[in-house]
């Protein structure tokens, strides 16, 4: 790499001379050059380092180190934990719902929610696929519009191989006035309990588990929604899958590399995505109980 | 990406962050804007560690990801600026050419009270950054950033009814 060049430089000095706003105009000027006549890295380098210095002179310096901490906690693609949201420590009780504003609010959310899963993608529910438009119609009908289902029989849990590492999650929630929120028990192997985080938002409360293993991440996501339910979830991959979980109705997508499961139960949310095969994230969902 | 390229980013962010952020700041005249756009520089940084470390002049390699980073930042905020204004014209026309105010409601039911159209709002005219809206919302800056090209997308569809 080139070393910065030092203010010294004979080269630049003619830049000594002037005010930070001259500097400042320069350096707006060299960006619409044409590349043969804009400045060189060196060159620019050098204007850069005599703003900042002035800067440090007026005790208005930037705080690099606490930026490096910022960059690498919300936007590093080398740290997992860069995707999590930020944490909210005081969880308020949800605002009350109400009447023709959640409903009609409903219904806008939806929008957004066929736009966001079902753009361009095609649907396989089990072994059997449906083309875009009775995929449409299906996916507002069942999802969408799903009404919490009190009566109907908690989910068994088919495979009791293993237990969270950390058996609390359901007392966390329960404290929380969550009830009705599906969680799986079973984690794929390796996966140790690294981090829980609470969040809020006017809309909604989201709690978060996490787990790693080595490399590998795995989110487990409970979200009370105040206005029921609002389905939006990001898809990038190609495919959503319908899974049938007794009386539930799992969407498994993909996310770049990640798998994902989301289910609505009202105006509750389960979702959990990670470094998972296809097999695992079905187990998972088999595995769920309905705390 | 090896462990020593990944020291050596390091580095380099520490190394060249205060003067990238002057360069950023003289081009969009905030200083959270402009913070933003270091990180979302250092951030392409990372995914691209073979077109940085190939390259055989680094520091110039880092300075034009964030020209193109300001000129993305800036091209966004204009269209977004744009549409809105478009938006609120059209809203206006409607307005004074029915007495039906319904036929509005009906026109924007989809985008109008949608959480992204409050983001695409809220950057443009209120110049938040990523990491506000994310802070706000609760979700990740990825999941932001992907929200608010789906919102400036779907807007620009709606534009053209």
């Amino acid at each position: 790499m080139p070393r910065i060049p030092s203010r010294g430089s004979r080269a630049f000095s003619k830049y000594d001379a002037m005010d930070d706003e001259a500097l400042r105009s320069f350096l707006r000027s060299d960006a619409s050059k044409p590349e043969a006549e804009a400045a060189g890295t060196e060159e620019l380098l050098y204007v850069m380092e005599l703003l900042e210095k002035r800067r440090k002179e007026r005790g208005e310096a930037r705080d690099a180190q606490k930026a490096f901490e910022e960059f690498k906690r919300y936007y590093d693609p080398r740290n997992a934990a860069a995707q999590k949201p930020p944490v909210h420590a005081k969880v308020p009780a949800p605002p009350p719902k109400t009447g023709t504003a959640f409903r009609w609010n409903r219904k806008l959310t939806n929008a957004a929610a066929v736009i966001a899963l079902l753009a361009g993608c095609t649907l396989s529910v089990g072994a059997a696929r449906f083309d875009l438009w009775e995929l449409l119609v299906k996916f507002t009908r069942e999802t969408l519009y799903i009404e919490t289902d009190d009566g109907g029989e908690p989910a068994r849990i088919t495979d009791s191989a293993k237990q969270f590492p950390y058996s609390d999650f359901p007392e966390v929630l329960r404290q929380h006035g969550i009830s009705g929120a599906m969680i799986p028990t079973w984690l794929p192997e390796g996966f140790a309990f690294a981090d829980r985080r609470i969040s809020e938002t006017p809309r909604s409360r989201m709690f978060y588990e996490y787990y790693a293993n080595r490399d590998k991440s795995l989110t487990l996501e409970i979200v009370e929604n105040s206005l029921e339910p609002p389905a939006y979830f990001e898809q990038l991959g190609s495919e959503v899958e319908v899974y049938r979980k007794n009386n539930y109705i799992f969407y498994i997508f993909q996310n770049e590399t990640q798998y994902q499961a989301a289910c609505i139960d009202g105006a509750v949310q389960c979702i959990f995505w990670g470094d998972l095969t296809h097999e695992e994230i079905v187990q998972m969902i088999e595995s769920i109980k309905k705390v | 990406m090896t462990q020593a390229q990944s020291d050596l980013i390091d580095r380099m962010y520490l190394e060249m962050h205060n003067l990238l952020f002057e360069y950023a700041v003289s081009h969009l005249e905030n200083e959270a804007i402009a913070q933003e756009a270091v990180q979302e520089t250092f951030r392409i940084a990372c995914q691209k560690p073979e077109e940085l470390f190939g390259s055989p002049n680094q520091k110039g390699w880092v300075m034009n990801v964030l020209k193109n980073v300001i000129s993305n930042i800036r091209k966004n905020q204009s269209t977004a600026k744009r549409i809105l204004g478009e938006y609120l014209q059209l809203q206006a026309q409607l307005l004074q050419s029915s007495s039906d105010c319904l036929d509005v409601n009906l026109l924007f039911h989809d985008i109008a009270s949608l959480e992204e159209f409050q983001m695409v709002k809220e950057m443009a005219l209120e110049g938040k950054t990523y990491l506000e809206l994310s802070q706000e919302r609760g979700i990740s800056i990825g999941a932001c950033r992907k929200r608010m090209q789906r919102a400036r997308d779907l807007l620009r569809r709606k534009m053209r009814v």
